[in-house]
């Protein structure tokens, strides 16, 4: 058997194993491990192999600030930050139809800029905004849509855990990938805003029936929006004035959301040590997935199937565009039975060589990468904002399709806007110059 | 005939003309030289990462996941202390050829220094790598030593030691961050070398290029697994020995042309390239603790060579008429 | 991002001594680690503020964190298995379980067996390298500036991975007794 085959044999054995429920960091490794095997003859080293790829797979300080993120964007969650945000916006837009839902995905928006995960938006969201939006009569359906919908601009808005994963392997520049998000971000966001817009005039009676336009209680005070746009200006503000590099954001991110959150008496000792657990079980589990899939992606690239795959696109005459389709089609497929995170390690260190070949903007590729597997996080069996909305909810009787049903335009919309970036990439590229 | 298998190492990805040179060069040459002997080797590549990681080369080949490759003596320093002996002389010499063959002279000469290799299961065929001389890029002109402090300078391994004592501030990074950290602010400057800075465009945001002559480096050796490379019949040993020769050569000629075409890319990019004056290359020396000792002394009390090996590297550099801006060795 | 949001298992409950024992020493190894990274947190901060404001960042920051994350996963990896946070795309296994429950838990037998087996595999995998760090007191990071030594990050590993295969053989023996326990 060539090492080729055994690439290819390798590629079905990770989606029989991983459908069979296999957890995805044991099947990558212990798929890896029998291919070295084949490859190289002798058992013992494919166990070198795996001690090779363990040791140098997390061990540095790009990867080390991975789990400050994560606590940052569990703190600002718990925060209430995100609460008071859509209380100050939708009080704004009272008067629009469809204007709570509006508010849902502008308040993701800003609240993007203080969060680099999307389950810590859904979480939130799904607490605020869904019983307002229900209170006001809208279709339930539509309600819990818009909350997982707009989630994915937690990644899409700098910062990104997302986009870390992506510089990570491809050595592309944290800073410059945060910035080309910025565009695709805000305008997901105006489609968004257009289509419920439009679904208020379109489809009045599952927004808000007339004479149930939910009235705010209390008027809310626009100073409650000072924490997160200090937030945001401190850790984005940093960056970019030199203060600190993106990977450096996570720990003061991270450090600031804890101070704010307590000196807003938000947050005490204990909530912050749980919240910190929290992360840490997130990290070790993301962590293990890298370390399968650094695995993974080393024996792939010795079998030779991203070589014999970049020729083939290369030979293809498939161009540029045409490549980027094909991946993000490969991408919302896998985007179903697998996690974004995942699908990223797996595909990436496939595809990328081939962009490069292509000419394609590292930054724009890795744009369509990030915006491809987001779609992911809104389609059913498996979609993670999806989840984290249902979970959140389950206690109000929301069922799982019916989340599922209610991302699904969303996921439509997203779709658009990608292709939008794939055919325009200064959507991506004017802000950084290129 | 028999059938024999190597995988090839390298942690760099073959854009580097060191790894490029295996697939172009190592194996054709290789093959070429097996012809009519009626064996042949089954080539696998593992470039940039896909076996090991940069500095994580030698623990491959020693455990045999590779049988031959490129060791990254640089980013293994604590594993390989003797080879790194340029890299604790700032203010070398300029000319990579030269470095590098004194520290391959070193392996002939002083035997710990092949010891090192093959207590690690390793044969050190003669195929040293380099890197051109290190230069200095900043956002704002260096005229003077004096000009170096307060900078925060962003500067790769064992180059953060040559910041002591200047007032300048090392900040750990390498040519991935180096363009945003510019960019950004992070850092004022970096210590680079002109053929991994002119692809990673850094005159962009950096673009005062001040030649400190900071020294060209000994960065790492082409190694084989000593084991496999013992059990091969004489004619394969004689045909891997041939292409790791050819290897060398190819890499040696292209040494000069590879840095000129770097330096010009570089003024064509708009980078303002100037010479440091000998006598603030002397001042920026003598700010320095005596490094060289430091490391010799070190490495004498581990039980190694150093001073042994700190002496025959001078001397290589004297020989060679390379004028030192600090007398190192002084009492 | 990862099945963070939802347990992808149900916990594992606990039960006899050994159990009992494991399962202290995996909260006591997920302390240590949720302390471990508040310190890296801190840390971090103090190097950009010792840099920005004194021109004095902290030595070894890099390598430091570089390590400590490796700490913190595999401290963590037993504890975050336990309460079902390992990512599993079992989405088809549970919707066939719903008629067919036993192949559901054979399912979920063998893919605890399978991680048990990978963590052994670490194991062995790391165990010899840790001791020839050790021997030769092999270090990391730059010579004159900073360094550690490897053996310790690689002990965490090998500790970390045993406490896992012993969190996936007590999700095995879980799934099994529901095997045995479960009408076919
Ligand atoms: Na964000
Ligand atoms: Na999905």
């Amino acid at each position: 058997m060539t090492n080729l085959v055994v690439g290819y044999l390798s590629l079905i054995a990770i989606c029989v194993t991983i459908y069979a429920g296999i957890h995805i960091a044991v099947a990558l490794s212990l798929v890896s491990m029998l291919g070295i095997w084949l490859m190289m003859g002798q058992p013992h080293l494919a166990l070198v192999f795996v001690a090779q790829a363990v040791t140098e797979s997390i061990a540095n300080y790009l990867f080390g600030v991975v789990p400050l993120f994560i606590l940052m964007g569990l703190v600002v969650a718990e925060s209430g930050m995100g609460r008071d945000t859509f209380a100050v916006v939708s009080h704004y837009l009272r008067g629009v139809r469809g204007g709570l839902g509006v508010a849902t995905v502008l308040s993701n928006a800003i609240f993007a800029a203080v969060t680099g995960i999307s389950i810590a938006s859904a979480a939130v969201f799904a607490r605020i905004a869904v019983p307002e939006m229900v209170r006001a009569g809208y279709d339930r359906r539509i309600a819990v849509g818009v909350v997982a919908g707009s989630s994915v601009l937690g990644m899409l808005i700098p910062p990104s855990l997302l986009m870390i994963f992506f510089a990570f392997l491809t050595d592309t520049s944290i800073g410059d990938l945060f910035l080309g998000g910025v565009g695709p971000g805000l305008l997901l966001t105006a489609a968004y805003s257009l289509y419920l817009l439009a679904l208020g005039r379109l489809q009045p009676h599952r927004l808000e029936p007339a004479g149930k336009r939910g009235e705010p209680e209390a008027r809310p005070k626009r100073r409650m929006l000072l924490p997160v746009f200090a937030l945001a200006a401190l850790v984005l503000g940093g960056i970019y004035a030199g203060f600190f590099t993106p990977t450096e954001a996570g720990a003061i991110g991270a450090f600031l959301a804890i101070l704010f959150a307590m000196l807003m008496r938000r947050i005490g000792l204990r909530e912050a040590w749980r919240i910190t657990l929290e992360t840490g079980h997130i990290t070790a589990s993301i962590s293990l997935l890298i370390i399968g899939a650094t695995i993974y992606s080393r024996m792939l690239s010795l079998s030779g199937v991203p070589a014999s795959l970049t020729a083939w696109a290369a030979g293809s005459g498939l161009g540029p565009i045409g490549v980027m389709l094909l991946f993000s089609l490969l991408l919302i497929l896998l985007g179903t039975i697998l996690d974004s995170g995942s699908i990223l390690l797996v595909t990436v260190p496939l595809a990328f060589p081939i962009a490069m070949q292509l000419g394609i903007d590292p930054v724009h590729f890795g744009l369509v990468t990030v915006i491809a597997v987001e779609i992911g996080l809104l389609t059913p069996p498996l979609g993670l904002s999806v989840f984290v909305v249902h979970s959140t909810l389950r206690d109000t009787g929301v069922t799982l399709g019916e989340v599922f049903r209610g991302a699904l335009p969303f996921a439509a919309v997203m779709t658009a806007v990608l292709l939008a970036v794939i055919f325009y990439p200064p959507i991506v590229l004017a802000i950084i110059g290129r | 005939g028999a059938e024999f298998k190597a995988t090839i190492v390298a942690g760099h990805p073959p854009i580097f003309p060191w790894v490029k040179l295996f697939t172009e060069v190592m194996i054709p040459e290789t093959n070429k030289a097996l012809e009519g002997t009626g064996h042949t080797i089954v080539w696998t590549e593992g470039y940039g990462g896909s076996i090991a990681a940069v500095g994580g080369e030698a623990a491959a080949i020693e455990d045999g996941l590779a049988q031959i490759g490129t060791v990254s003596t640089v980013f293994a320093p604590a594993q390989f202390p003797l080879q790194n002996v340029s890299y604790v002389v700032p203010f070398g010499s300029a000319d990579a050829a030269l470095v590098l063959s004194i520290v391959d002279d070193l392996h002939k000469t002083i035997p710990a220094m092949r010891k090192l290799w093959e207590d690690r299961n390793m044969e050190y065929v003669y195929s040293a790598v380099g890197v051109d001389d290190y230069v200095l890029m900043t956002k704002k002109p260096l005229a003077s030593f004096a000009g170096l402090n307060g900078l925060k300078i962003g500067a790769p391994g064992p180059a953060v030691n040559w910041l002591k004592g200047t007032g300048a501030v090392g900040v750990s990074g390498n040519l991935t961050t180096y363009y945003n950290d510019l960019q950004t602010g992070v850092i004022d400057g970096a210590i680079v070398f002109a053929t991994a800075a002119a692809p990673a465009k850094l005159f962009e945001q950096a673009k005062y290029v001040t030649k400190a002559r900071l020294g060209a480096q000994y960065s790492g050796a082409t190694i084989v697994n000593k084991e496999w490379f013992d059990s091969l019949p004489p004619e394969v040993k004689a045909a891997v020995t041939k292409g790791l020769q050819a290897y060398a050569s190819g890499y040696m000629a292209n040494l000069q042309a590879r840095l000129d075409a770097a330096m010009k890319a570089m003024e064509a990019g708009g980078a303002v390239i100037s010479e440091l004056p000998e006598a603030e290359r002397a001042k920026w020396a003598a700010a320095l603790p005596n490094l060289p000792m430091e490391w010799a002394k070190d490495q004498d009390a581990k039980g190694l060579p150093g001073t042994d090996v700190l002496a025959a590297f001078l001397d290589g550099l004297r020989k060679a008429g390379t004028t030192l801006p600090r007398d190192w060795q002084a009492k | 991002m990862s099945a963070s949001g939802e347990p992808a298992d149900p916990p594992v409950e606990p039960q006899g001594t050994v159990a009992r024992c494991a399962v202290w020493l995996m909260s006591a190894a997920n302390a240590v680690s949720t302390a471990w990274i508040i310190v890296i947190m801190l840390l971090i901060v103090a190097d950009v503020l010792g840099r920005e404001l004194f021109l004095l960042p902290i030595v070894g920051v890099h390598e430091m964190v570089g390590f400590s994350i490796v700490g913190i996963v595999f401290l963590q990896a037993a504890h975050a298995n336990l309460r079902g946070r390992m990512i599993r795309s079992d989405g088809l296994v549970t919707s066939i379980g719903l008629r067919r429950p036993r192949v559901q838990a054979g399912f979920d037998l063998l893919a605890h067996l399978l991680g048990a087996i990978l963590s052994v595999a670490l194991v062995f995998a790391i165990w010899p390298r840790m001791a020839r760090a050790f021997a030769r007191d092999e270090l990391q990071g730059i010579p004159g500036h900073f360094t550690l030594p490897v053996w310790p990050m690689l002990a965490l590993i090998v500790f970390g991975s045993a406490m896992l295969a012993l969190s996936f053989l007590m999700a095995a023996l879980v799934a099994w007794r529901r095997l045995r326990q479960v009408p076919s």
